[in-house]
């Protein structure tokens, strides 16, 4: 795959997991992990570029006697969730027409 | 590897990178190991389940914007005495040279790298326009000259044209490569300026 398209599939993947509450960085490897290999070394860069973009904030909270960081998504992450539904709508159409013409091919 | 000996091992690699992102850097790693030791696993397990610490630098590396890395290298923690002051501005000439020659060097290689991509997706283009333009010329030779010749003519014209595709393809495996190259020599940079002390 594309490493632009991908870096952009990951960062929606990411917002996903914290759409619907707060979350954390190891949490947020679980709960993708079923659906997409995700590393730490490449969890990490995302969460920044998202809070430097404003789709997330970050707070701390004390965990079992540590910090452990949480991630909240923003207004302008749940719209760029908003925007990528839209767009994978007209990426669907594209994906059965490309697959029409293959069959069209085979048959 | 303990926890420990894994952040001292990634502060060391990550010298020379803004303070604050090696802070947030090791927040978030120490994180990450104690989350997966608090999950069941043992110290070592966890440490090399996050990842090599070469491969987080890399990704950190690549992420990390060169006018960051410029500004915490030419940021100072103390005031430059008056000594010093006077040998940066009795120095300029020698120094300012120097970075301007440097930034032009780069721009060079920035530009040549793009215009090599440029010239390889015009090879493509020239067989299919050159090849398309011999066919239609093709048809005024044989009928101002000889048939013979102007069949020879739109024999190498469709030659050109049959050229074209495969060419494109090879053109663009190359410019793709070439883009890789770039990429990987700008991150060489970046880690180099890292390393390195202005």
């Amino acid at each position: 795959m594309d490493i632009q398209m991908k870096r952009g599939i990951l960062d929606i993947c990411v917002l996903a997991a914290i759409k619907k509450e707060e979350s954390y960085g190891y949490q947020i490897i679980k709960e993708m992990k079923p659906y997409v290999d995700i590393s730490e070394s490449t969890l990490y860069p995302i969460l920044r570029r998202l809070e430097a973009n404003d789709c997330l904030t970050v707070r701390s909270a004390e965990h079992n006697g540590r910090l452990r960081r949480y991630y909240t998504i923003t207004q302008a992450g749940k719209n760029r969730l908003k925007e990528f539904s839209e767009e994978w709508k007209e990426m669907i159409s594209i994906y059965q027409f490309v697959m029409k013409g293959e069959e069209d091919e085979k048959n | 590897m303990k926890k420990t000996d894994f952040l001292v091992a990634l502060t060391v690699k990550l010298k020379g990178f803004p303070e604050e992102d090696v802070k947030k850097s090791l927040e978030f790693y120490g994180e990450m190991i104690d989350e997966r030791i608090e999950d069941g696993m043992p110290e070592e397990e966890a440490v090399a389940a996050v990842g090599s610490v070469d491969e987080i630098v890399s990704q950190i590396t690549a992420n990390t914007p060169m006018v960051q890395l410029l500004k915490q290298k030419l940021t100072l923690n103390r005031k430059l005495t008056a000594g010093e002051k006077a040998l940066l501005i009795c120095g300029s000439p020698l120094w300012l040279v120097l970075i301007i020659a440097a930034l032009a060097c780069v721009f060079a290689l920035y530009v040549s790298l793009w215009a090599g991509v440029v010239v390889l997706y015009a090879i493509p283009v020239c067989f299919g326009v050159g090849g398309v333009g011999g066919l239609i010329y093709s048809v005024f030779v044989g009928i101002g000259s000889t048939w013979g010749s102007g069949l020879a003519f739109a024999g190498a014209s469709l030659i050109l044209i049959g050229l074209a595709l495969p060419a494109y393809y090879v053109c663009k495996f190359t410019a793709k490569a070439l883009i890789k190259l770039g990429v990987f020599f700008w991150q060489c940079i970046k880690k180099a300026f890292a390393k390195k002390g202005v």
